[in-house]
């Protein structure tokens, strides 16, 4: 039996106006495009630069507003949700790993975890944030500030903040886009075996080949539509 | 109800937490010392001039006998004592002339002083028994008695339990009058005093038609009902009343005070201003971190009014604790002030109070809240992927807008210090055409050097060309950011303007005030010589 669909988009458009030697261009970013996931399917979107996948990945997690057409997370409509509604859609279902990492440097590893969990009021935000660190193998470093922790750290410590709320759908945005290959490759794996013991669905946006390839389906942006490409 | 509480308690958790990150990141600590900085000069200024005019309050009362006092070379009106009655005030008369006093065969020039039930209605008496040992009353004589001072009963060789003669009565000498606080400072009052009792003086016969008497209702109350009764009773003051209060109980000292809280408040507004300019410029770092949290919380699930709470109790956070900073450092200012400058006035100064900490706290969230408020505004408007890319302030407000409340702020602040309207509006008018005048040279400088620099026949080795470039790149980056550099060059500047300025004036205001004394101007006098002293007195000279 097939999965019920976890994200969705219809007919999705996006479009958005550059201001370039004081003439307005319109540029289309995405045309019609439509996705369906379901839940605990790891997906790769890859695609050339400027081909609109982090785009797509933000309007997929709320954080955009499209155009024209919708976005439904977990058979709920989600794009035309104001900023708040989905606010709360992305704090009850949704995780977040980032190219750039965004951990708080004021924060520390233990704080930068914490933060999601304090958000929905969670009563264990410290034992779970603890432990989540402790899965990425970051124990040892919970009271250190991201600018004492090397680049693979800071990612650790982004992939345990992310599955430390137990979320239905893990976005990431090249989430080896900032670490050399060897790092890279082990951030994947740890990616993936979280993944698969938290048995999320899974969306990454990669230029990683090698990751993609890690992915059961692998969807490629061009000229603003997706094309399925293979199916691991 | 509940779900509220807790979900504000987390804010306030979530605002804590942060406010003590950045604060051990180094993100708030040149905003925060800026802020100290401004509360420490705001409240050291206001601590010491409450405690002098506080001084002066406590001094006024005690010389008037009372917080206000109508005075009048006729009988005080009936209306304005019912006035009294109607506000709740309490009042007292009193009733003072020159008179002979007869003891025996002598008879001296007297101070009569007549007061009726209940003087003194501020302070208190000392008598005693002999001129020398006494005890601190609140009372007056009673009927057929006289109190009298020590140079009178030495005058007249008078002892306690004596008879004196004040016009067709006799009154005994019940105690002399060591102390009486509303002698006050006339320096003509030569003659020595006699306290008697105000129901006697009918039978003294001592007032008639065409006599000298100076008659005074004396009142006490709350400072509001004095207010009120003040505002109400001085439009109708008839040909021969007067109305003194407090505050011009001492009118030299006032004056001094007066000078001294414009030049104290315009310092402490200096460094207010510059403070300012340093926590305008020092909060980039903390509006940056601060908004890249508010993007992560957005994208983590936060609500947008979470997100503004959190923003407005760490603000809070950072304001409130560097008042109380800024409240202790002004405290010890005080003392120092208080030690170079109180003496001046006052010979002890009473304790501080509550007020110049309500205002240092109250002056430190409104600058605080002028620096962050303009960000505030921004962020309505920004989703987490706006903040995320960095696509940040910039475009989405205009400089002016983003320093038009702390603008305004430093512009009440002005006022509030100066205690001057034309004072307040020549320094704004001056701040306002310096701003003008600097937004110009900088254009001009800034378009002078871009064109200079943009000229072809520039040449030259590599390394000049280097050079060369290295400036056009910073010149055009000028360009770019031209309201920005120019809010810092506005700020730079006004801070040496202001710091100039300050010094110049401190320097103008004594030589103003020496030249305002001839330099022969004498500091000691020596009255009531006779001709035949004369040459004694110019010998010792």
């Amino acid at each position: 039996m097939q999965s019920p669909p976890v994200v969705q988009a219809l007919d999705l458009n996006y479009e958005f106006v550059s201001n370039f030697n004081s003439h307005d261009n319109h540029i289309r970013i995405l045309q019609g495009l439509n996705l369906t996931i379901v839940a605990g399917e790891q997906v790769a979107i890859v695609g050339s630069s400027g081909s609109g996948k982090s785009t797509l990945l933000s309007l997929l997690a709320g954080l955009d507003v499209p155009t024209s057409g919708s976005v439904r997370i977990q058979s709920q409509a989600f794009s035309n949700l104001d900023e708040d509604g989905r606010a709360a859609m992305r704090a009850k279902s949704m995780g977040f790993v980032f190219q750039s990492f965004q951990l708080l440097p004021s924060l520390t590893a233990l704080e930068n975890v914490m933060l999601p969990l304090q958000l929905k009021s969670h009563p264990d935000a410290k034992a779970l944030s603890l432990e989540a660190l402790n899965k990425v193998g970051l124990s040892n470093r919970v009271q250190h500030y991201p600018k004492q922790l090397s680049g693979g750290e800071q990612q650790r410590v982004a992939i345990a903040r992310a599955f430390a709320t137990q979320p239905a759908i893990l976005f990431a945005d090249e989430p080896t886009g900032n670490l050399d290959n060897a790092t890279g490759q082990l951030i994947i794996d740890l990616l993936f075996k979280m993944n698969a013991e938290a048995g999320t669905t899974l969306v990454l946006v990669t230029h990683d080949v090698h990751l993609a390839n890690r992915c059961q389906r692998q969807l490629k942006l061009e000229n603003g539509v997706l094309n399925e490409l293979a199916t691991a | 109800m509940n779900a509220m509480n807790l979900a504000f308690k987390l804010n306030v958790k979530l605002a804590w937490t942060q406010t003590l990150s950045l604060w051990r990141a180094g993100a708030i600590r040149v905003l925060v010392f800026a802020l100290v900085l401004a509360v420490a000069s705001i409240t050291a200024v206001s601590f010491f001039t409450q405690r002098v005019e506080t001084a002066l309050n406590q001094q006024g009362s005690l010389l008037l006998g009372g917080d206000l006092a109508i005075s009048s070379d006729h009988p005080v009106t009936d209306q304005f004592e019912k006035r009294a009655e109607t506000l709740g005030i309490t009042t007292v008369k009193t009733y003072e002339f020159p008179s002979m006093v007869v003891y025996g065969g002598a008879n001296q020039l007297t101070e009569i002083k007549a007061v009726g039930p209940g003087f003194p209605l501020r302070g208190d008496l000392t008598i005693g028994q002999e001129a020398n040992t006494g005890h601190v009353v609140k009372a007056t004589p009673k009927v057929g008695e006289a109190w009298v001072e020590p140079r009178l009963a030495h005058l007249l060789g008078l002892r306690v339990g004596d008879e004196v003669e004040v016009g067709a009565r006799k009154l005994r000498v019940s105690a002399i009058l060591l102390r009486e606080p509303s002698r006050g400072g006339d320096m003509f009052s030569f003659a020595p005093r006699l306290m008697m009792n105000a129901a006697d003086l009918p039978s003294t016969k001592l007032i008639q038609f065409g006599s000298r008497v100076k008659y005074q209702l004396l009142l006490a109350s709350a400072p509001k009902s004095i207010q009120n009764y003040f505002a109400q009773t001085q439009p109708e003051l008839s040909r021969g009343e007067k109305i003194e209060d407090v505050r011009n109980a001492r009118p030299e000292i006032k004056s001094a005070l007066d000078k001294a809280q414009q030049f104290l408040g315009l310092s402490a507004m200096v460094s207010v201003i510059l403070a300012m300019v340093a926590m305008l410029l020092s909060s980039l770092p903390y509006i940056k971190q601060s908004l890249d949290t508010f993007a992560l919380m957005r994208c983590f699930g936060a609500s947008q009014h979470t997100v503004l709470q959190v923003l407005a109790i760490q603000t809070l956070f950072i304001a409130f604790f560097s008042a109380v900073l800024g409240v202790v450092l002004g405290f010890c200012a005080q003392f120092v002030l208080a030690n170079v400058a109180g003496s001046l006035f006052l010979d002890v100064l009473p304790p501080v109070t509550a007020m110049p900490v309500l205002v240092g706290i109250l002056a430190s969230l409104a600058m605080m809240f002028a620096v962050v408020l303009p960000h505030v505004w921004q962020m309505r408007n920004l989703t987490a992927m706006n903040i995320l890319r960095r696509e940040t302030l910039t475009e989405s407000i205009s400089v002016q807008v983003k320093f038009l409340p702390a603008a305004l702020v430093m512009g009440a602040m002005v006022f509030w210090q100066a205690h001057d309207m034309k004072l307040a509006l020549s320094t704004i008018l001056a701040i306002s055409i310096l701003c003008v005048a600097i937004i110009i040279i900088s254009y001009g400088l800034v378009s002078l050097t871009n064109r200079l620099f943009n000229q072809s026949f520039f040449s030259g080795s590599f390394g000049q060309r280097q050079v060369i470039n290295s400036i056009k790149i910073g010149v055009l980056s000028l360009k770019h950011r031209f309201s920005l550099s120019t809010v810092q060059m506005i700020g730079f500047s006004m801070g040496l303007m202001v710091l100039i300025l300050l010094a110049l004036i401190r320097g103008d205001l004594i030589r103003n005030w020496q030249a305002s004394l001839p330099l022969d101007a004498p500091n000691r006098f020596v009255i009531n010589i006779q001709t035949s002293a004369s040459w004694w007195s110019k010998s010792f000279l």
